[in-house]
């Protein structure tokens, strides 16, 4: 029986041999040594793209950077950093306690009017801290 | 505490109209033993009994702390002192309670009891039957009236117990010879004034503790060694 050649099957062939063609031409081209036109130089984006002086290459322009992205960062989270409130329990509280069993009166201006009504003299008892406190 | 013992709080009840005040926060101290242990403590307290006219002048101030018995007798012959200078003409009381400190003063810088030399300048006076009282016995009272009795030295069996007393006694001598004569010398001079004109030189000068420190005097016991003592002072 003749085979014959259909029309998809010719169309196939074709396809296969321009994708093999152009392969072929790339392939030629980058073993040939010539590069790729090269891009555009891009505009400096900082000044630190130029290279510190007396620091090695690479690593100086990297580093200067990156401080200078970092620098303005640290300082806008200082600036909206607020500073943590002492957790609950960490604030000494002075336990309260019995000023004795003297019968004090509320303040020096009241014990001088008794004193007036009663002719006794007033008894000034000052301190540090406070006598209704356990440690005074 | 001197205030819940009954002798002493009944004896002030009774002769005086109390009130107390505090000049300023106690320094405190905490240590975190890190085992459930905490050592908490004031640092560098210290009180000032001032007794005053119903105007509300001083007549006189104890400094520092005594033991019972001493407070007691000390706080009764004051009260004395006060209602005899209460009791003088108002033109006269000023010179007379300046009197009286000078007179306590002196006595104490020769090392005298207070009371003692007053009673044996009275006999001598009595002696030569001089009808004027000198102006620096003129407060002092004729006879110490009765006191509420505090024992002298409670029962004491505990080690510290022992040592606090002593530290008390050795305090109530102390305030009563040294810092005792500086008040009567700062009153002499100050004569009849408000408390808050003496406070805080009786606080520095006598009981070395400077009201207007923020460190209290204990700044170069402190920070002698601390490295960041001028940051923290800055803010």
């Amino acid at each position: 029986m003749k085979r014959t050649l259909r029309p998809q099957h010719l169309s196939c062939i074709g396809g296969v041999a321009v994708v093999g063609l152009t392969t072929l031409l790339l392939a030629r081209t980058f073993a040939g040594g010539r590069s790729p036109k090269p891009p555009a130089p891009q505009p400096a984006m900082n000044p630190a793209a130029a290279r510190a002086p007396n620091v090695p290459n690479g690593i100086a322009i990297r580093d200067y950077s990156k401080s200078v992205i970092e620098v303005p960062t640290q300082k806008v989270l200082a600036a909206r950093t607020v500073p943590a409130a002492p957790a609950p329990g960490d604030t000494f509280v002075n336990p309260k306690a019995q000023p004795g069993k003297v019968r004090w009166h509320r303040d020096f201006d009241v014990a001088c009017a008794a004193a007036k009504k009663s002719g006794k003299p007033v008894l000034l008892f000052q301190m540090m801290g406070r006598l209704d406190d356990r440690f005074c | 505490m001197l205030f819940s013992q009954d002798p002493v709080a009944d004896f002030i009840n009774l002769s005086f109209e109390p009130v107390w005040e505090s000049v300023r926060p106690v320094p405190i101290v905490r240590i975190d033993f890190g085992n459930g242990s905490v050592l908490t403590r004031t640092l560098h307290g210290n009180i000032l009994t001032s007794v005053c006219t119903p105007d509300g002048l001083v007549v006189d101030a104890l400094p520092g702390i005594y033991t019972e018995s001493g407070y007691v007798a000390q706080l009764n012959l004051l009260c004395a002192v006060a209602r005899n200078a209460q009791s003088s003409p108002e033109a006269k009381r000023d010179m007379l309670v300046r009197a009286y400190h000078r007179g306590q003063a002196q006595a104490l810088k020769k090392m005298a009891a207070p009371g003692q030399k007053a009673a044996d300048q009275k006999q001598l006076y009595i002696t030569k039957r001089v009808i004027e009282r000198p102006i620096e016995l003129a407060l002092l009272p004729a006879q110490i009236a009765g006191v509420p009795q505090t024992p002298a030295k409670p029962a004491l069996t505990a080690a510290e117990d022992v040592a606090r007393w002593k530290e008390l006694e050795e305090d109530t001598r102390l305030n009563e010879r040294t810092r005792r004569r500086q008040i009567h010398e700062l009153l002499a001079t100050a004569g009849l004034v408000l408390p808050k004109q003496v406070t805080h030189p009786i606080y520095k000068d006598v009981l070395h503790a400077d009201l207007d420190d923020p460190y209290l005097g204990l700044g170069d016991v402190l920070f002698a060694t601390y490295p960041f003592a001028k940051e923290d002072a800055v803010h």
